[in-house]
């Protein structure tokens, strides 16, 4: 069996591309998670509804890609708050199981909002799928290509965001210790609406890059990708943006690499979401906090 | 448009009651014990493949290959439980789907085992159905010509089923509650509330949890032989996250961490599912057809949280339990 | 004497033979009612409310058609369309709602194997409903074992279209040549591209890559490459246009694949008609489209008045087709009872009979009514059903894809079972 190096910078290259999907998407629901302690099960639908605001911007009042991803994320963005402000905080105190189930009716509001309003029909972009840049190693798509700038772009920023800006450390701080927060004086309710703006926006992004990366995308989108997210945050430990964004990463290397010739043969394509499954609770068997999750027991 | 027919209301019965047995499992793990299983769908799934697989490939009569779907179920609870059951709650909650879905995932992907995406028709190759509840089938007709010949009345198969089934669910209701206030079930709750108080008296939590964990599975294993009895055919569609968090608000609609509430959360539950297919009235039925469908789900997701925001104790719990609730 | 004789001998004859004649058209009367099963939401969407929609069409024309032929005392009506889901339990539920509340006498629907034979055991069999199902399993049909079949397919199944692909591909590129197989992981294409593997290789090809993916999967790029590796001479594609566009992107990019070497199932004739696009040179089969000479017309019925988003898909022709063999089979047996319909289907969908498509649908119900015989040609063909419930149709259409994006049939084949 030939295992070139071409099969395998390429396959390097999508994992990183799927990798970093799920971090983006990941930091956002993981800070959620930690902030608010909920398990938002419609983050997925957050996804699609970033991908087809994309569209609205895109094909509707004709922009270029970037500025129907800024108008996504601001959409998004929105979306998410507005969730938070009407449904989440006032229902605030019923447990994980039940607001974990309220999110659970929102996805299923949204997503069969998206179906009626936009229709079940597949939806592109307006951009040339078919064109592809060769680049000595790998070749690449118009949406590969976006979704690569945006990674190039975002994660590191996100990465100093969190690190360096005073909102970021605020955030961090709140969903690491949420009571220890608020006694040294940040205003968590604040915090925790910007977060949800945050994660919107994320969610918002990482529509548009998995929709432009895919070529073609239905309502389905988001649903189908949601319990790797979830698998991103645990992986990474529940609160931990930076655990998010390397498992992330590590998780779409992972699944994509497992494929490649190169190791025995590979594994069989359509066995990838069990990998990462079996992986999660791999992982967790030895740390059950996740990579970078908090060792303390609530 | 025959809106009451019992027939179909009947159907609808069956239903409530194999999902008030699985959500009874549930109940023993997660408001007994504490412990937050996303992935219980997946002993209801071992159960129905086990039993399948036995009896339309090696032709094991029906009781023993249910027993031997109820001995799966247990196994997938030691499999699953062994490395999950001491995480913290959110991430057992995590890795219980993720463990999930690797069961529905292998279903899918191991045809040769499982007949693959095509379900159980498919466990005797792509030329022929494979049905194994020609005996199930059989006894309820048993069963039924008894039940007229008491009653007096003609009395369905349908029916017959369906009266099976509540009894099994309210004689597991008593068990339950008896064994809720068994020592054993003293403990389970003193671990739900402090595990670690619970530890420094000397009792093996660990034991414990995996016990719950186990009932629990073995319950959802009955409810997955008898839904998979009922329907007659399953495939891996059928075994998605999604009912697990249908028995979720099965136990939360009930009240909370209440019993005896479970059976009224089933047929609330029942009723909302259900009664959402009965769309097609006057001035619904201007709406076309096909929107309907995605209008039904968007009424489900909507009554879903409208519940939660007025009712979060359920409609038999308590409202300062509620409180106490982490 | 005798004239008046033979006069009153005649008159009596000619009042004998008047009261002989068949029952004329004023005298039938009955309602039909039609349900649809389908998966509406969620993963089968887009193929569900493209089915649910060509069956609306069909009920509409014929509703239109018999007022048109001012028969008020027939009437067809859609009485609700219910979302399976596309899974076994709730398409179970919403064949007993179809049934027991709407009491409907025909089902068009499922076009999942699974759930079809969840509902035809649990629902339609013990209850006498007759099923129209889109499914391709070459099993469901041998679910029928009452008198007359109470399931119809009106599909070629997997068994007969896993072997005309093989013909198609070794008359192409050669029995022997090496064939890349890619599928979608689900119960269509799993059981197709088996029947077709088994085909080819005791034709003597080989098969050096048989690839089975995930379709929901965010990127099909590390399968794409798989796909496209091993130096075939060929590639057969089973999937639908939504999601085959997610594998063809990355295949394209690889730079070793030929669409004009390429061949898929019949969902993949026209991806441009679905939203997606056309691989210049790929080819695919679907049975008898083209000499189904209202394929066009369907088509082009479809594509005005079905709700907009929703995309013309050829297998939607099964569900339009199967609305009027129905009715023309009721108004053979003049009733809407299921037992009476299933024992007229195959009259009114074989030779002997005039051919009538939906197009001449009240010529076609005109000659019913007067007791002729009518060989209806649908959408999909000149159908054939055999009293097992199975279509017999043999001619098989070769598409391809044209440099300018659009699709057209290159040639007809006969392909003995």
């Amino acid at each position: 069996m030939q295992a070139s190096l071409h099969e395998l910078a390429q396959l390097i290259l999508n994992g990183v591309i799927t990798g970093t999907i799920l971090a983006l998407t990941g930091v956002g629901a993981s800070l959620v998670f930690g902030i608010h302690r909920v398990a938002n099960f419609a983050h997925g639908e957050y996804l699609t509804f970033g991908a087809y605001m994309g569209l609205v911007f895109n094909s509707g009042l004709g922009q270029n890609l970037a500025v129907s991803a800024l108008g996504a994320v601001g959409a998004t963005a929105l979306l998410a708050l507005a969730v938070h402000l009407l449904v989440l905080k006032p229902l605030r105190g019923r447990g994980l199981v039940a607001m974990s189930l309220i999110t659970v009716g929102i996805g299923l509001m949204l997503r069969n909002v998206v179906f009626m309003v936009a229709g079940p029909q597949i939806r592109q972009y307006d951009i040339d799928q078919s064109a592809v840049f060769d680049l000595a190693l790998v070749r690449i798509s118009p949406g590969q290509a976006v979704a690569i700038a945006i990674t190039v772009v975002v994660a590191p920023a996100m990465a100093l965001f969190l690190a360096r800006t005073p909102l970021g450390k605020s955030m961090r701080a709140v969903a690491d210790n949420r009571d220890l927060a608020a006694v040294s004086g940040i205003d968590v309710d604040r915090i925790g609406a910007y977060v949800w703006m945050l994660a919107g926006g994320l969610a918002g992004l990482g529509g548009i890059m998995f929709a432009a990366v895919q070529g073609a995308f239905d309502p389905n989108l988001g649903f189908e990708i949601l319990f790797l997210i979830f698998t991103t945050v645990v992986l990474g430990g529940i609160g931990s943006a930076y655990g998010a964004l390397v498992a992330g990463l590590v998780l779409g290397l992972v699944m994509e690499l497992s494929t490649w010739s190169g190791l025995a043969g590979g594994l069989e394509a359509r066995f990838k979401p069990i990998l990462a499954f079996v992986a999660l609770i791999g992982l967790l068997l030895y740390r059950p906090q996740g990579l970078f999750g908090r060792a303390r027991v609530l | 448009m025959d809106f009451l027919n019992p027939a179909f209301w009947t159907f609808v019965a069956i239903i409530a009651g194999i999902y008030a047995v699985f959500s009874l499992g549930l109940y023993v793990q997660f408001s007994l014990a504490g412990l937050p299983n996303f992935g219980h769908v997946a002993f209801m799934a071992v159960a129905a493949y086990t039993m399948a697989i036995l009896v339309v490939r090696y032709a094991v009569p029906m009781p023993l290959a249910a027993g031997a779907g109820l001995v799966g179920a247990i196994l997938l609870a030691l499999v699953l439980g062994i490395p999950t059951v001491r995480l913290r709650a959110d991430y057992l909650a995590i890795a219980t789907v993720a463990g999930g879905e690797i069961i529905r995932y292998l279903a899918m992907n191991l045809p040769d085992l499982t007949g693959g995406p095509i379900g159980s028709i498919g466990l005797l190759g792509p030329g022929q159905i494979a049905l194994y509840n020609g005996d199930w089938l059989a006894f309820l007709d048993r069963l039924a010509g008894n039940l007229s010949g008491v009653v007096g009345t003609r009395v369905s198969r349908d029916a017959a089923a369906a009266i099976l089934v509540w009894l099994l669910a309210g004689l597991l209701v008593l068990v339950l509650w008896r064994c809720e206030r068994s020592p054993w079930g003293r403990v389970l709750k003193a671990i739900r509330e402090d595990e670690d108080a619970v530890t420094a008296v000397g009792k093996n939590v660990f034991a414990f949890k995996m016990q719950a964990l186990i009932l629990g599975a073995v319950l959802a294993g009955v409810a997955g032989l008898l839904l998979a009895l009922q329907i007659g055919v399953f495939s891996p569609e059928d075994y998605q996250p999604t009912l697990t968090f249908y028995a979720y608000l099965i136990v939360i609609l009930g009240g909370m961490n209440r019993l005896l509430a479970i059976p009224v959360g089933a047929v609330v539950f029942s009723l909302l599912y259900s009664g959402t297919r009965l769309l097609n009235f006057f001035p619904l039925s201007l709406i076309d057809s096909g929107s309907r469908a995605f209008l039904r789900l968007f009424l489900v997701g909507f009554l879903l949280v409208l519940l939660m925001a007025v009712r979060p104790q359920g409609m038999l719990g308590n409202r300062r339990e509620l409180l106490l609730e982490k | 004497m005798w004239k008046s004789f033979s006069v009153l001998f005649a008159s009596i004859l000619v009042a004998m033979l008047g009261a002989s004649q068949p029952a004329s058209a004023a005298d039938v009367s009955l309602t039909l009612k039609y349900g649809v099963l389908a998966g509406l939401t969620g993963d089968p969407a887009p193929s569900g409310q493209g089915w649910n929609e060509a069956a609306r069409l069909a009920v509409d024309q014929a509703a239109a058609t018999l007022k048109s032929l001012n028969l008020p005392g027939i009437s067809v009506v859609l009485a609700d369309s219910q979302d399976s889901q596309g899974n076994a339990q709730a398409g179970v539920e919403a064949a007993q709602k179809l049934v027991q509340i709407d009491r409907v006498n025909v089902i068009i629907g499922d076009f999942y194997s699974s759930v079809t034979s969840a509902a035809a055991t649990a629902v339609a069999i013990p209850n006498n409903v007759l099923m129209f199902t889109g499914g391709t399993s070459p099993a469901l049909t041998k679910l029928n074992t009452g008198p007359t079949p109470l399931i119809w397919q009106p599909v070629a199944a997997d068994d007969v279209q896993g072997r005309v692909l093989a013909k198609i591909i070794a008359d192409a590129l050669g029995k022997s040549a090496k064939i890349n197989v890619g599928a979608r992981n689900d119960a269509y294409g799993t059981n197709l591209s088996n029947v077709f593997k088994e085909a080819w290789l005791a034709g003597g090809g080989t098969i050096p890559k048989f690839v089975i993916y995930n379709h929901q999967q965010p990127t099909l790029d590390s399968e794409a490459q798989e796909v496209a590796q091993g130096d075939p001479d060929g590639w057969l594609f089973i999937d639908f246009c939504q999601t085959f566009e997610k594998l063809a992107l990355p295949l394209t990019r690889t730079g070793k694949w030929d669409p004009a070497k390429s061949f898929g199932s019949d969902t993949l004739n026209d991806c441009a008609s679905r939203g997606s696009k056309n691989y210049p040179g790929m080819r695919a089969t679907i049975a008898n489209a083209s000499s189904g000479t209202s394929f066009p017309a369907f088509r082009a019925l479809f594509e005005q008045k079905a709700k907009p988003g929703v995309k013309f898909q050829a297998f939607l022709a099964e569900s339009f087709d199967s609305v009027f063999v129905a009715l023309l089979a009721a108004l053979e047996a003049k009733s809407s009872d299921p037992l009476k319909i299933s024992e007229h289907v195959v009259s009114v969908t074989n030779d002997p009979g005039t051919p009538y498509s939906f197009e001449q649908l009240d010529q076609a119900i005109k000659d019913v009514l007067d007791g002729k015989k009518v060989h209806f040609i649908g959408a999909t063909g000149p159908i054939q059903f055999a009293p097992t419930g199975r279509v017999t149709a043999t001619a098989y259409d070769i598409w391809q894809h044209k440099p300018d994006g659009t699709s057209a049939v290159v040639s007809t084949i006969k392909f003995q079972p």
